[in-house]
Parts: C-alpha cells; sequence; structure tokens
C-alpha cells in the first residue's frame, strides 16, 4: 500500500511540475495588408469624408498613429452608375468625389469598393430619413456658476435644454453641440476644473429627447445642436462587445473583406445660447 | 425515409423473434419479484444491480428499488445485489413459487464503524451500462469539497466530463455543453444547476438518493437534450423512524429531516440556505471575488471593444453586495398497497444578488470632491418545480408509472445608473416555464425481454427580453417568446438472447409544433461479455433537443446567455452518437475505455455580427452551423481496501463551424480541451477518511486580439476598436489543482457528528479564467481573471442515530 501511496505521490508530483508553465501572454501579428475605411456620406452634401488607414499592432501606445493609405482605389456606386474617388489634397489617406453630378439624398442606396494592392472590400449603406419634428425647449440657458460638480450628478442640476424630436421606430439618433463663437468665453467650472468638463459628448440613443446641462458644455455663447439620424451599422461601433478573452470578437462592421465602417446620415440642427 | 423505415422494421424484427421466441419455455419456469431496501432506514434504493448468477439475467431495480425476472428455470437460484456504497449480497432462492422478496443492503458506513476493512467505499461506480456512471451521495464526503458535498462537482471527476470548470457546476460531457444536458429530478427537468455563480450545484446532496449520469448513448426513454442524461432521485427517507440531521459551513447551513407515514411511506424535508447575506466569511470573500465580480467598482471607464483612448482612471467606490442561495426539496413518498407507489415531489432554489447603491462622495486623486449617484443593480435567479408520480406494478411482468411535473426557471437582471449612457444600464428577463405529462410502461412478456414503452408531452413557455438603458431611455432591446408543444412516443426493448449479450433496441419519436416535423430517433446499444472479466460495448443513436441556450456575445452585463425555443428563427440542435468501448472489471479493479464521436447540427449563437441587411430584426441574429466532437476516455478504479479511488484521462476534440463566422472556417469550441487527468484517492484510517483529488487540464481556446484601429466619431472624438485573430486561434495555460480533505466521524448513543476539513487548491495555482483587454489603456491593458486560490474551509454536520 505504501508503494502505492509513494507512486501516486510521484506521478502527481510530475503532472504538477510538467504542468507548470509562466502564464504569457501572446498576440497574433496584423495582417500587413488590412485597412480601415471610414466613408461618412451626409444627406444634402458632396461626398468628401473617405478615408483609408492601416491598422496598429494590438501593442500599440496611444502616440502611434495609424498610417494613411495614399493609393487606394476607391469607387462610389449609385444606381448602377459609378464615381471614381480621387485623393484630397493635402491630407493624406483622405478622398472626394471631384465632381458634381453626386449629391447625396435621403433614400440614395450607396456601395463602396476600396482596392489597396490586391485587396479590395466592399461596403452598402442606405441615407436615412432626416430627423423630423426638432424643437427645443428654451432658446437658452443661464449658468449657475457656483455649482459643484460632482462625478455623475447630473441630476442634481436641475434645469437645463430639453431637445426633443419624433421616433416612433425607436431608431437611432446621435447629437452632437457645437459653440458657434469665433472666440468663446470659458464657463467658470471650465476653467476651474480643468478637463473635467468636456465637450458635450453623445453616444446613440433610441430615444427621442436630451437634456443638454450646462455641466456638459464649456463655453459661453450661441450653440448649434445638430441631431443625426444615424444607421444601426453607425450605433453597431458603440456597443460595448464583453471584450475578454471568453468570447473576444470581431466588433461588427458592414466593410467586407476590411475594416471600418461606410455609413450615410441625414441631420436637422437647432441653436440655443449659454448665458 | 429511408433511415426511418428501416429503424421501424428491424425494431418489429427484434420484438417478433425475441418475444413470440421464448413463449414456448417450460411450464414449471417462475418468476422472481421483489424490493432492495436499505437496511438501516429501510428506504428503496433504486439502480440496485441485480444479478441471477449462473443465469447470465440481470437488471437494475427502479425508482421505489422494484425488480423482476420472469420466467426463471427450475431449481434453487442464486440472486446477487449490488448497489454503490452498500455491501453487496447474495441471497439464496429455495426452488418452487416464491413470494414477492425484500433484500435488505447494508450500508458500508456501518461496516466502518465496526472497523472492517475490505468492505468497498467507492463513491463512484462506471460502467455497469455504457457511458453510464452512478453517484452515492451520501459517500461524497470523503472528497475534498469547499465546505460541503457536491454532487456535480463529484461528477466532474470522471473521464469525459470537464473539471475544470471553477466558475460553473454545469457538465460540460464530451465536447456538449451543460444547457445540452436533460438533468431531472424527481422527473422535473433542472435548467438551472448553479448556485453562487456556479460555484455550488444547486442540489443538496443531503436530499438526493441516488444519481445516474448518461453520457451519451442514453436510452429512448430520455429526449430533448443531445449531449447527456443526469437523473436524480431524490431521498424519501425512513418509512419506520423520525430522523433529523443538521450542517454547517463557512457559508451556509442546511437540515434535513425525514418524518415516516403510518410505515407505508415518508415525508422528507430539506433545507439549505446560505447565510452571506447577514455574516461575511472570508471564504465568501474571496469566492466572491474570485467568480462573482468585483467588489470594488471604478466609476471610469469606457465599453470594452469600442473605449475612448486617453481617458484617465477616476477614484473608486466600494460596494458591499447582499448576497444569499437557499434551496428546499420535499418528497413525499406513500406506498397505499404492495403494487402502489405514490411520490409528490417540490423543488424550490433561488440566488440573489443585490448591488445596489447610494450616490457617495468620493475625492479623485487630484483632491476634487466627487459625488456617485444611486445606483441599482440587482438580480436573482433559479429554479422551482414539483412532480407528482404514481407508480403501479401490474403483477411481476408489467409496471405502469404516470407523471405530471411543473418546472420552472428564471433569471432576471436589473442594472440602472442616473448617469446614463451608452451600456450603463439593463432590463434582463429570461424564463423558462415547463409542464410535462408522462406515461411510462415497462413490461417483460418473455425471459430475455424487458420492453419499455410510453408516451410523453410537454408544454414549454420560453421568454426572453433584453433592454438596454440610457439614462431613462430605453437604447435598443430584444424581445424572444414562444411557446412550443413536444409530443414523444418511444418503445425500446432490452433483449437478452444469451447469458453473455444485451441488446438494446429502440425508436423515440418526437412532433414539434413549431416547426410542424416529426424526428426520429433510433437507439442502438450492445454489451457483450467475453470472459467473466471482460466486456465490450457499444452505443448508436440519434438526439434531438429544442429548448436551447444561446450565448448572446453582445452583451456585456447581466448574463451571457439565455434559453430560446428553437423555431423559425434558430434550428433546433441535432446530435449523432457513435460510443464504442471495452471494460475488465474483477471484485477490487475496474478499468474501462471509451471511444466516441458525435456529429453536430444546429449549433448556434447570437451575435449582431449575423446582420444580412440593414433594419434586420434582432430576432433574426443567429450564427447557426455544425459541429463535431471526438474523444477516448480511460479509467483505471481501485473499487475496496483502505485505499480506494481512480486514474482518469481523456483525450478530445470539439470543433464548429458556423455559417458566415470565422471567415466560415471551423474552430475550437470554447469547452474544447485536448488533454485532461484525474486522480481520485480515498484512504480510510481509523474514523478518519483522507481525499484528494488532483484535477489537470490543458489549456482552453481564446481568441486572441491581432490589431487595434480607432474610427473617428461624428463629434470628433477617436473610438478605439480592436481586430481579433482567428477565433479561439490560441490557448490559456494549462489548469491544475489539488484539493484534499480530512473528515471524523464521532458517535454518542444518540447522536453522530461529522467534521469535515477541506482545502481547496493547496499549492495555490493561479489557474485563468479568462483575460482582459483593456483598449481605454495605452497599450492595451491585458489582466489574468484567475480562479480560486488556495482556501480552506470546515463543515460540520450533525444527526440523529
Amino acid at each position: 500500500m505504501e508503494m502505492t501511496g509513494s507512486r501516486l505521490t510521484l506521478v502527481l508530483l510530475a503532472g504538477i511540475a510538467a504542468a507548470c508553465s509562466a502564464s504569457d501572454t501572446t498576440f497574433a501579428t496584423p495582417d500587413t495588408d488590412n485597412f480601415v475605411i471610414q466613408a461618412y456620406l451626409y444627406a444634402g452634401e458632396r461626398v468628401a469624408d473617405v478615408s483609408v488607414r492601416g491598422v496598429l499592432p494590438i501593442d500599440a501606445d496611444s502616440t502611434e498613429v495609424a498610417e494613411p493609405v495614399t493609393g487606394a482605389t476607391i469607387t462610389l456606386v449609385r444606381n448602377g452608375a459609378r464615381y471614381a474617388l480621387v485623393p484630397t489634397s493635402g491630407e493624406p489617406g483622405r478622398y472626394h468625389y471631384p465632381g458634381t453630378d453626386v449629391t447625396v439624398a435621403v433614400g440614395d442606396r450607396f456601395g463602396l469598393a476600396v482596392t489597396v494592392g490586391t485587396r479590395t472590400a466592399t461596403a452598402e449603406t442606405t441615407v436615412p430619413e432626416a430627423p423630423v419634428g426638432l424643437e427645443m425647449s428654451a432658446d437658452s440657458m443661464v449658468v449657475d456658476d457656483t455649482f459643484q460638480p460632482g462625478f455623475g450628478g447630473f441630476g442634481s442640476m436641475g434645469g437645463g435644454i430639453i431637445a426633443r424630436w419624433s421616433n416612433p421606430g425607436s431608431r437611432f439618433y446621435f447629437l452632437v453641440v457645437d459653440n458657434l463663437e469665433e472666440a468663446p468665453e470659458a464657463l467658470p467650472f471650465t476653467e476651474r476644473f480643468g478637463g473635467f468638463a468636456p465637450r458635450f459628448v453623445s453616444q446613440p440613443t433610441a430615444a427621442d429627447s436630451s437634456v443638454i446641462r450646462s455641466l456638459s458644455l464649456t463655453h459661453y455663447g450661441r450653440h448649434r445642436l445638430r441631431l443625426y439620424r444615424v444607421n444601426d451599422e453607425y450605433a453597431d461601433l458603440y456597443r460595448g462587445l464583453s471584450q475578454d478573452s471568453r468570447d473576444l470578437n470581431e466588433p461588427p462592421t458592414n466593410v467586407k473583406n476590411a475594416l471600418g465602417v461606410f455609413t450615410a446620415f441625414a441631420a436637422d440642427s437647432a441653436f440655443f445660447a449659454v448665458r | 425515409m429511408t433511415g426511418r423505415g428501416a429503424a421501424w422494421r428491424l425494431l418489429t424484427t427484434m420484438l417478433l423473434a425475441g418475444v413470440v421466441g421464448p413463449m414456448g419455455l417450460p411450464a414449471q419456469s417462475r418468476d422472481i419479484r421483489g424490493v432492495v431496501r436499505d437496511s438501516a432506514n429501510h428506504e428503496a434504493l433504486p439502480n440496485a444491480f441485480v444479478n441471477l448468477v449462473g443465469a447470465g439475467r440481470r437488471t437494475l431495480t427502479d425508482e421505489f428499488g422494484r425488480f423482476s425476472f420472469v420466467r426463471v428455470g427450475p431449481g434453487p437460484q442464486t440472486l446477487r445485489v449490488e448497489y454503490i456504497g452498500h455491501r453487496s449480497q447474495e441471497v439464496a432462492l429455495p426452488d418452487g413459487p416464491l413470494e414477492a422478496l425484500t433484500i435488505l443492503l447494508v450500508p458500508e458506513a456501518i461496516e466502518i464503524e465496526g472497523l472492517t476493512v475490505q468492505t468497498s467505499r467507492a463513491i463512484v461506480e462506471p460502467a455497469r451500462q455504457i457511458s453510464t456512471v452512478g453517484i452515492s451521495p451520501r459517500q461524497l464526503n470523503a472528497l475534498p469539497s469547499v465546505g460541503e458535498p457536491d454532487v456535480f462537482r463529484a461528477l466532474q471527476l470522471m473521464p469525459g466530463v470537464s473539471g475544470t470548470n471553477d466558475a460553473t457546476s454545469g457538465l460540460y460531457i464530451r465536447g456538449g455543453t451543460p444547457d445540452e444536458n436533460l438533468v431531472l429530478l424527481d422527473g422535473m427537468t433542472v435548467y438551472h444547476v448553479d448556485h453562487f455563480f456556479g460555484f455550488f450545484s444547486a442540489f443538496n446532496a443531503d436530499a438526493i438518493k441516488d444519481i445516474r449520469l448518461m453520457k451519451g448513448g442514453y436510452p429512448a426513454k430520455y429526449g430533448g437534450r443531445t449531449s447527456s442524461v443526469v437523473e436524480m432521485v431524490g431521498k424519501t427517507g425512513s418509512n419506520d423512524s423520525y430522523n433529523l440531521s443538521a450542517g454547517v459551513n463557512l457559508l451556509s447551513a442546511r437540515a434535513v429531516t425525514e418524518v415516516p407515514l403510518g410505515g407505508k411511506g415518508s415525508w422528507l424535508l430539506s433545507l439549505r440556505r446560505s447565510y452571506t447575506d447577514v455574516i461575511r466569511t472570508g471564504l465568501y470573500d474571496r469566492i466572491f471575488s474570485a467568480v462573482g465580480g468585483q467588489e470594488e467598482s471604478t466609476l471610469a471607464g469606457s465599453g470594452p471593444g469600442g473605449g475612448f483612448r486617453g481617458r484617465g482612471n477616476f477614484a473608486s467606490q466600494t460596494l458591499v453586495p447582499d448576497f444569499y442561495f437557499y434551496d428546499l426539496n420535499s418528497k413525499l413518498t406513500y406506498a397505499p398497497t404492495q403494487e402502489d407507489v405514490v411520490a409528490v415531489s417540490l423543488y424550490s432554489g433561488k440566488d440573489n444578488l443585490d448591488q445596489s447603491s447610494a450616490g457617495q462622495t468620493l475625492f479623485a486623486p487630484d483632491g476634487r470632491e466627487l459625488v456617485t449617484s444611486d445606483r441599482i443593480d440587482k438580480s436573482n435567479w433559479g429554479n422551482a418545480g414539483a412532480s407528482g408520480r404514481w407508480s403501479r406494478r401490474w403483477g411481476s411482468r408489467f409496471t405502469s408509472d404516470v407523471l405530471a411535473a411543473y418546472s420552472r426557471y428564471y433569471s432576471e437582471g436589473n442594472r440602472s445608473n442616473a448617469a446614463g449612457g451608452l451600456g450603463q444600464g439593463f432590463l434582463e428577463d429570461n424564463r423558462v416555464e415547463e409542464a410535462r405529462f408522462r406515461l411510462d410502461n415497462q413490461w417483460q412478456p418473455a425471459r430475455g425481454h424487458d420492453i419499455s414503452f410510453g408516451w410523453e408531452t410537454t408544454h414549454s413557455e420560453v421568454g426572453y427580453a433584453f433592454q438596454q438603458l440610457r439614462g431613462d431611455s430605453v437604447g435598443g432591446s430584444l424581445d424572444l417568446g414562444s411557446d412550443g408543444l413536444l409530443t414523444s412516443l418511444y418503445a425500446e426493448d432490452q433483449w437478452s438472447p444469451a447469458g453473455w449479450l444485451d441488446l438494446t433496441v429502440g425508436v423515440r419519436n418526437t412532433w414539434y409544433d413549431q416547426t410542424g416535423g416529426t424526428y426520429l430517433e433510433p437507439r442502438l446499444a450492445a454489451d457483450l461479455q467475453v470472459s467473466d472479466r471482460w466486456f465490450l460495448k457499444a452505443a448508436w443513436g440519434r438526439y434531438h433537443q429544442f429548448v436551447k441556450r444561446v450565448e448572446n456575445e453582445n452583451i456585456q452585463q447581466g448574463s451571457r446567455d439565455f434559453w430560446v425555443l428553437a423555431g423559425d428563427n434558430l434550428p433546433l440542435a441535432y446530435a449523432e452518437h457513435r460510443i464504442a468501448g471495452i471494460t475488465y472489471e474483477d471484485d477490487v479493479v475496474l478499468l474501462d475505455a471509451e471511444a466516441y464521436d458525435k456529429v453536430l447540427d444546429g449549433v448556434s449563437q447570437f451575435s449582431t455580427r449575423a446582420r444580412s441587411r440593414p433594419d434586420q430584426e434582432l430576432t433574426e441574429f443567429f450564427l447557426s452551423g455544425t459541429g463535431r466532437a471526438r474523444g477516448i476516455e480511460f479509467l483505471a478504479q481501485k473499487k475496496r481496501g483502505r485505499l480506494t479511488g481512480w486514474v482518469s484521462y481523456t483525450l478530445s476534440r470539439v470543433d464548429y463551424d458556423l455559417v458566415g463566422f470565422n471567415n466560415d472556417e471551423s474552430f475550437p469550441a470554447s469547452q474544447d480541451q485536448r488533454h485532461e487527468l484525474k486522480v481520485v484517492g480515498v484512504y480510510q484510517l481509523g474514523r478518519w477518511t483522507f481525499g484528494s483529488t488532483w484535477v489537470f487540464g490543458s489549456g482552453k481556446p481564446y481568441t486572441v486580439p491581432e490589431a487595434q484601429y480607432t474610427l473617428t466619431t461624428l463629434d470628433g472624438r477617436e473610438l478605439s476598436l480592436i481586430h481579433v485573430g482567428e477565433k479561439n486561434g490560441d490557448r490559456l495555460p494549462a489548469y491544475h489543482r489539488l484539493d484534499v480533505s480530512a473528515t471524523r466521524r464521532f458517535e454518542s448513543r444518540r447522536l453522530f457528528y461529522e467534521l469535515d476539513l477541506s482545502i481547496f487548491n493547496l499549492y495555490g495555482r493561479s489557474n485563468i479564467w479568462y483575460r482582459q483587454f483593456d483598449l481605454s489603456q495605452s497599450p492595451m491593458l491585458v489582466t489574468d481573471v484567475t480562479t480560486l486560490g488556495f482556501t480552506p474551509s470546515i463543515g460540520l454536520r450533525v444527526g440523529l442515530r
């Protein structure tokens, strides 16, 4: 019996020794042929916001920037007609359509083909309907400069301007607020808290209203709120994927054979002032 | 359909050839029937092995301990009866007609108290039938545990069952996933087998009498799952005397009481509840932080996979989670006549986690004062069910069982935060309700034939709703709900044309209203006794699954998977099992090897990447495909003596191939594990029992990120994204762990005491559960999330003798 126990111990120790290996995180080598398309079409505008860049190694730090792809052949397709995009001067990796015969219209369906070397990527999108019924609850707000901002404490501030729009289908919208002043004066807590009060940031929402509070702004003066109707492929970029090794997956993309997004927007605007 | 016709023809031929042939045996033959009970409390013993020595005839007792042999030849006979955890017994039967027998088996524990050696302490009993393992819950305290014995953790020590999943008690069997197992408790289906995020199973070992795990090739009586069957029979309690026992460990307390009902029945009630919401022990803290989540919540951060670069860290607040679990078992058994038994069982189990917090005032690293908002974070999940059963023996040759069962699974989550924003909150509700009625008959029309046939109807109602909240708004939702009706008929003959050969031929046919289709499932099994100690065995069968648990890769909070019915958008799952094996068994040693090959179809995953056109409904976002699982298992068990235990090794592989996924190339499934080795030893030294288990598993696959890139959003921010490499293209480091235990039993005139000391992960191996990739950091931060380290625990059980 003792022999049996000794042998068992030896088996265990041998197994432990064989199994103990250092934990090592390795990353796959990026495919050097791969590229990233960022192609945005805006209803009522010309085609000017298309860019192609490379990818970065997974362990790249924030100082590294992906190389622009300057030699891409890009074709836009609408109703069977093909339009060749050309590089934009002074902006490596950026492309536009030089003619005046393509204006993006609501309901248009576009195809995109991007060839870099021997690799061709394709994507499709449809220009969405413009937002309907955008209105603001007030045309100005007064900033309370005695307020002590707290993290997540927007709800305690009260006030703000409410932007409302029609959204019976729970479609996705995106809000951007810009200060229109040429030399805007900073709000008191912008200076007091430095970067704590960032430029107004939005994420796609399927709601039909949003509250703009002073804490989400940085300067006094006239502001423009642009409400974009966005397609699912754009909202997908924000969908949080649980990125751990149990189910690490490629973020959703509508680009085939490369990375990135090809999408279209339609927008409406409203204005308000901050005093 | 050719296959269907062939199966029916084969079944008919077998029945006619077998049933009609032996009818002409001599008139002086007799029937032998009886019931096998525990000598200590006269509780019926299900699945006891009864062997008519020398006649080559053997059978298993039913749930109520009953057995019968028909048309036994004249002359004296000997019955040998074996049951796991009990001393085997031989009963000499005189010539002539016999009354119904009552055979009492002596539990091993009683022998051990007398320090009798050379007794069996087998905890598991593999290989009696192909791919089948039996477990004796009463012997489980000999194995290391965290606090108290766990029936599913014990099953994980068997070959072919993965033993390297600390975060779930669910059984990954032969490449299958836990949802592919049919888990039955007294006829109720149990959909969720975990307590405490999977660290414990949802079943109180004190309330379970017998467990049978059928790893594949299971009989036609069972259907609706593609991997395996776990059938648990609840303890009935003593017919003769009142009994009470209670136990406590560092997490929970439990009690069991048995009440006799006039000598004709008994009522058993068991209750287990954690006290973790009242007293938080060190063991609780360790387990909670290892498998349940983090108690310290960082306020800043971004949705993984898509993060904004350049954000700094902020202050953090400490949350105090409120967590408890409980389960309750009740079983009433009553035999109004010698031929009838009625049983009513109830089960309820629940886990509740509340991590809500009121707003707090925090101080950031630069001294700024920050006020957090109120946060709601509640989730609860569990099972409840009831079953009623009437079993009648119509003489020695025919038995009928009627079962009505209801079971309910629910999982609810609610998280919201006043701060708003994408991914800040969610509402989740997944529930399965199942009502089932079945009639099972067993008929022994002639010598060597044991025919089962029956009917089963199941109505399932499955709902899943998920709402992503952004502030006060709903930012995207998923609502899947449907109900389905399944009706099955089955017939099976276990035919012994000779003492050395058992053939089981069966067929199951199921109609499913969601698809309007019928699904034929032929089943075959053979057991060939080559010599006194060598057996060859094989099985083949087809299996379908209609309710599935689907992984949702797009949810970053709440449950990662949900139950849903197969239907228009989701194909039903299918598996074909092919199994062959060989067994050597003598009184002391058992050697067993089995090889399996499983062809899978209808493997599914939910993903928004299944979008094929704009504005497609979320309910259509399922990826589906095929799969294949192959492997070979080896087991060497020493069954008797002071030192008992086993060594098992499994070599396996499981691949999936989902349409439109991973460049349409097959990839290793997440549960794939090439090698697994387990060593289990139990040593008896006086009144002490020492146990140890060592588990080694080669690394499981995971997907490695390959590149990162950024996209500029409409508001000018840089959104950081990753490009992943081949699906499951790399492997985590190997898993291994050594657990040890010591158990001491004390007895006084009226009471017994059992003291359990266990150490989980004795040498503190940091086994990696998964890797986190944080893109909000630059360079990307990789964190290894490890499972439970060195963890001692203690438990005490006290009861009436």
